[in-house]
């Protein structure tokens, strides 16, 4: 005697209990319920939709339910458009490192050419913090024009931990290209054994890889 | 036949595939690795390992990372494969279950391939865990193939998948037949329900619901970033709050999801969804 509890599976999987409308608006409306597992499940279904970016990005900016929060993320990521990407980046501002951190993944799962004119605009954001975030996106992206926006930042940014940032992430994925690049920020902060540290660590293991 | 990698060549190899999969190769699987690599590199006629490596990092649709990860993650299933982990479930987690929820304990596997997996689930709670007696669990399998899906309903297996079962335990669930395969017990067979979803899809996932287990093992490494993140999604909305996730033993939630968290069990590391938010 078998003790398993066996069950035909369709009869087991009940369909989801909804008192919104499977559809578009439905969707919506639930982006406004007092329930986050409801608003959750709203974000989830509007993959489908990318004209919803704009609702689901508002939702993002208010919402404090950290399960509900990802799944509009989740959705944002998976609906992949210009719009989606371009909301997202003034979010490398905020103050909660949790939903910073949140941000910056998904901006690095998002299609590289949508996110890369982005990027380019938060690499030269007055404010060093959004540019090392932005190098920190540049850094996970799979794309060759990466390695070349981060020899850019070694060369031309003012801010010795943006140069650090992008130096330690071209450690990771640089070649033969970006030594130049690598040694002129050295010269341009003679004075910063950090710097000095991580760009000799990068240019070792540069050299590691390419022989 | 190209020239061998550089050590170098292979380090950077290492370093991209542990970035995008999790997955660390130590130095001393170096020609497991190299022999892939090659097999890549002349499947695309790539001439140089900087070649093939362009065209790995820069394929905007990871396909040939897919076809990577795939070769590099071959691994034919068997009963009882990490077993650690089914007894972190038998040892710590259904005891846990036990204290929230004192009806029906459901366990979901995906991918499930040929059924070792759940049936591997199922031979340990008989086999080791008394409260079956008086407990009911019910156990979903599902695969995004359903020809693997019919070859689990039909459950036979070669003597190398179950070679890890002791000898009692296949002795009395599995019946050999005449061409040196086995047969698992049709009381076993019918104690499981196979079902095809496809993990990334919304509209399939939204009927998987209060599972208490999720066991979703070397299935994510084969995902981009944005499926991850899907799959992921999908598992957390198809466990009870403090429901458990167990991963393959290279594969963390922690590069996926912040919606899970971490617990260091005495056999194994799994991953919850909190029991409150």
């Amino acid at each position: 005697m078998c003790p398993f509890k066996a069950k035909p599976i369709m009869r087991e999987l009940a369909p989801e209990t909804r008192t919104y409308e499977r559809s578009y608006e439905g969707f919506l409306a639930q982006l406004d319920d007092p329930d986050p597992v409801v608003r959750r499940r709203g974000a989830r279904d509007l993959v489908q939709h990318p004209e919803s970016a704009a609702r689901l990005l508002a939702a993002f900016a208010s919402e404090a339910d950290r399960a509900a929060r990802d799944a509009m993320l989740s959705t944002l990521v998976g609906i992949g458009t210009e719009e989606a990407a371009r909301g997202l980046f003034p979010h490398l501002r905020s103050e909660v490192p949790e939903r910073r951190n949140a941000v910056i993944e998904a901006l690095a799962s998002m299609p590289p050419d949508v996110v890369a004119p982005l990027l380019d605009v938060a690499l030269a954001d007055a404010d060093p913090d959004v540019r090392i975030f932005a190098v920190g996106i540049a850094g996970q992206l799979p794309s060759a024009s990466m390695e070349q926006r981060l020899a850019r930042v070694l060369e031309d940014d003012a801010h010795l931990n943006v140069v650090a940032a992008a130096a330690d992430a071209l450690a990771e994925l640089g070649g033969t290209a970006v030594v130049s690049s690598l040694e002129r920020a050295k010269v341009r902060f003679p004075k910063e054994p950090y710097l000095s540290f991580t760009i000799d660590l990068a240019l070792k293991r540069i050299s590691g890889r390419t022989g | 036949m190209n020239a061998p990698l550089t050590t170098g060549e292979l380090e950077r190899f290492r370093d991209f595939f542990y970035r995008k999969t999790g997955i660390y190769f130590e130095s001393q699987k170096a020609y497991y690795v190299e022999k892939r690599l090659q097999d890549r590199m002349h499947a695309l006629s790539s001439p140089t390992f900087a070649d093939y490596f362009s065209i790995l990092r820069f394929d905007p649709q990871g396909r040939e990372l897919q076809a990577l990860v795939n070769l590099m993650t071959i691994n034919e299933t068997y009963f009882y494969r990490e077993d650690y982990q089914f007894q972190a479930l038998l040892h710590s987690a259904l005891a846990e279950i036990r204290r929230q929820n004192q009806g029906l304990i459901r366990i979901w596997t995906i991918p499930c391939s040929t059924g070792e997996e759940p049936y591997s689930i199922a031979l340990h709670l008989l086999e080791d865990w008394p409260e079956i007696e008086e407990v009911e669990v019910e156990i979903v399998a599902s695969d995004i193939s359903t020809e693997v899906l019919e070859s689990c309903a039909k459950g036979i297996y070669s003597r190398r998948s179950v070679q890890h079962l002791p000898e009692g335990v296949l002795a009395r669930h599995f019946t050999p037949l005449s061409d040196g395969r086995f047969q698992i017990s049709e009381a076993l067979r019918s104690s499981v329900s196979f079902c095809r979803v496809n993990l990334v899809d919304r509209a399939e996932t939204a009927r998987f619901r209060d599972f208490d287990v999720v066991f979703c093992r070397n299935l994510l490494i084969y995902f981009d970033d944005a499926s991850r993140r899907e799959a992921a999604e999908s598992i957390y909305d198809a466990l009870r709050p403090g429901g458990f996730v167990f991963l393959g033993h290279s594969e963390s939630m922690s590069r996926i999801s912040p919606l899970f968290e971490l617990r260091k069990l005495p056999d194994a590391m799994v991953w919850q969804k909190p029991s409150k938010p």
